[in-house]
């Protein structure tokens, strides 16, 4: 709990001391990922269902966003339920295959989603404008006040606070104990009484619901949207949810942190820059298991590996 | 309470259960016996709803159920266990009976999302009765354990712990036996006769080890290669000519005759 409070005032305080515009934006762009990262994690992480459209779900609520605030002026705390409502419905369409499919081929279906929805974006020239995308979207203004980045920073942090709050309620409820439930053992969770197939579709509108509130924050910060959504963005969040720590609250909100951040970090390692980041990916996910914590501790370990190694052999030999 | 009428199951060109029927009356402790692949196990996928049958029907509680979901039996009061067992590894002990539990809770997503007054009720009322289920299972002492790394004698017990959680009137319990010691088996043959005589609850058992099968059961259906063979208490069973030829095959006999 202490380490909570910590956290969340680091958060508070943190866009007051950041140096300049460049890491102001760097802070909306981790709460950003964390809010999708966060809200895959509910399928992936909790149910253990695949997924590789979560991009598709968090453009959905951007272009519903950018539509409904460019042609009928709707203000951006209106747009926020509407992309998620949107996106959460549509949620339930990609639960559908889940019902039939499990793990790699289930996968691949999502992925095949994903694709139609961004064909959708760049074909449907009359509502989309295609490839050309939405540009001018009315940012996000409070009385007549604009938003500052700064101030956006702190939108996003809200909204995550708030998405971090309701995914820890559900996780810690009859639902949450269904969902994980069904990631351990699907048979024995429907005899136990759990309707399967309504909580892996509830599964997947949760993730998509907080993905298309995504949508819309993103949609008045940068005030255009294109066909931009693609898989490599949901390889990127599920990599979040993975190296961070899939089915544990703040695994997604580490790896959020971890994979936005350290590209920029390490830019002065130039050419070597990805090559780094793939390196320390590989070191996280060989750690499979537990929460952030113990992470950190048997990665650390891991990467001091041959002294844990010496003093296991003279544990052993004495 | 429980009637299974001429159910056939086939997989296949096999036919896996072939014309059984079986009546449970309320209150027994009704035993299911048989050779290794006699269908003992696709009878229960079959009552429990895992399984529709090709043929035949079931019906518990006066109600025909062939074709209604696990789930749903579930809360009309039908649960099992597995032969391999099936615990949910990742969540805590006290967390699986707690699942057990779902059927019988209300609480829908705005109630945990928003923690109303309605679920911390249930929460809490769910929470001491799953504490009693564990206490009377004897696994009070690992409430907090990983159900994963139970040993397993009492992940056997955790899987009958979280059956009884879903408010049962018939359990289906197959081969709770195996894979323990006799200290052991004898501890689950107290557990099963009082899970019996205390709570009330209708029984079916599917086990290897007689002694305990014919110590526990009033009834017992033998089946062997998808048939029913035999049907009769326990003292009948063991004398039946045509059980012991199943079991042991002929030269038995021929040996028990000159013996």
């Amino acid at each position: 709990m202490a380490l909570v409070m910590l956290g969340a005032s680091v958060l508070v305080l943190l866009p007051r001391v950041l140096p300049n515009q460049y890491w102001t934006h760097m802070y909306f762009m981790v709460m950003l990922w964390a809010m999708l990262a966060s809200s895959l994690n509910i399928a992936v992480g909790y149910t253990d269902l695949a997924n590789l459209s979560h991009a598709a779900f968090f453009g959905m609520g951007a272009y519903t966003a950018a539509l409904l605030s460019l042609r009928l002026g709707v203000p951006f705390y209106l747009t926020l339920p509407a992309g998620g409502l949107l996106a959460g419905a549509f949620g339930i369409l990609l639960g559908l295959p889940s019902l039939r499919l499990k793990g790699m081929y289930l996968a691949l279906a999502t992925i095949g989603f994903g694709e139609i929805v961004r064909m959708v974006e760049i074909n449907w020239d009359k509502v989309t404008r295609g490839p050309m995308g939405l540009p001018g979207i009315p940012g996000a203004s409070l009385f007549g006040h604009e938003l500052s980045k700064i101030g956006y920073g702190y939108y996003a942090l809200l909204l995550l606070a708030i998405e971090v709050l309701v995914i820890r309620n559900i996780v810690n409820s009859r639902i949450g104990r269904a969902l994980r439930a069904i990631k351990n053992d699907e048979i024995a969770a429907n005899s136990l009484g759990i309707n399967t197939t309504y909580y892996k579709i509830l599964a997947f509108v949760m993730a998509s619901f907080f993905a298309g509130c995504a949508g819309s924050v993103y949609a008045h910060y940068f005030m255009f949207v294109s066909p931009s959504f693609t898989m490599s963005d949901s390889f990127t969040m599920l990599s979040m949810v993975i190296v961070g720590g899939a089915g544990t609250l703040a695994g997604p909100l580490f790896g959020a942190a971890l994979m936005a951040i350290l590209p920029e970090l390490l830019r002065f390692a130039d050419l070597y820059r990805m090559v780094i980041v793939g390196a320390i990916m590989i070191v996280t996910i060989i750690v499979k298991e537990g929460d952030v914590r113990q992470r950190l501790v048997v990665t650390a370990r891991r990467l001091g590996w041959f002294a844990g190694r010496r003093r296991a052999k003279a544990g052993e030999a004495s | 309470m429980l009637e299974v009428r001429d159910v056939t199951v086939r997989f296949g060109g096999l036919v896996a259960v072939n014309k059984v029927s079986l009546r449970v009356k309320t209150g027994s402790v009704h035993g299911l016996i048989g050779p290794n692949g006699a269908g003992k196990t696709t009878l229960f996928n079959v009552i429990s709803g895992m399984v529709v049958p090709a043929d035949g029907s079931v019906s518990f509680a006066g109600r025909v159920t062939t074709n209604v979901p696990p789930f749903r039996l579930c809360e009309l009061g039908i649960s099992r266990t597995f032969q391999n067992i099936r615990i949910l590894g990742d969540m805590t002990v006290l967390e699986n009976v707690q699942t057990g539990m779902h059927c019988r809770m209300r609480t829908g997503l705005w109630d945990a999302v928003l923690r109303t007054p309605f679920f911390r009720d249930e929460e809490r009322r769910t929470g001491a009765s799953s504490l009693e289920i564990l206490e009377f299972t004897g696994l009070s002492n690992f409430q907090k354990e990983k159900a994963r790394n139970l040993p397993y004698g009492l992940q056997r017990r955790l899987e009958i712990a979280r059956a009884l959680a879903t408010g049962p009137r018939l359990l289906l319990l197959d081969e709770p036996g195996a894979g323990l010691n006799t200290g052991e088996k004898r501890e689950l043959q107290d557990l099963i006769r009082s899970i019996n005589k205390t709570l009330g609850k209708t029984i079916i058992l599917i086990e290897h080890d007689m002694k305990l099968a014919m110590s526990l059961c009033e009834e017992i259906l033998v089946l062997s290669q998808g048939d029913s063979i035999a049907e009769g208490p326990p003292a009948e069973i063991q004398r039946n000519p045509v059980v012991i030829e199943a079991y042991l095959g002929k030269g038995y006999r021929r040996a028990a005759a000159h013996a």
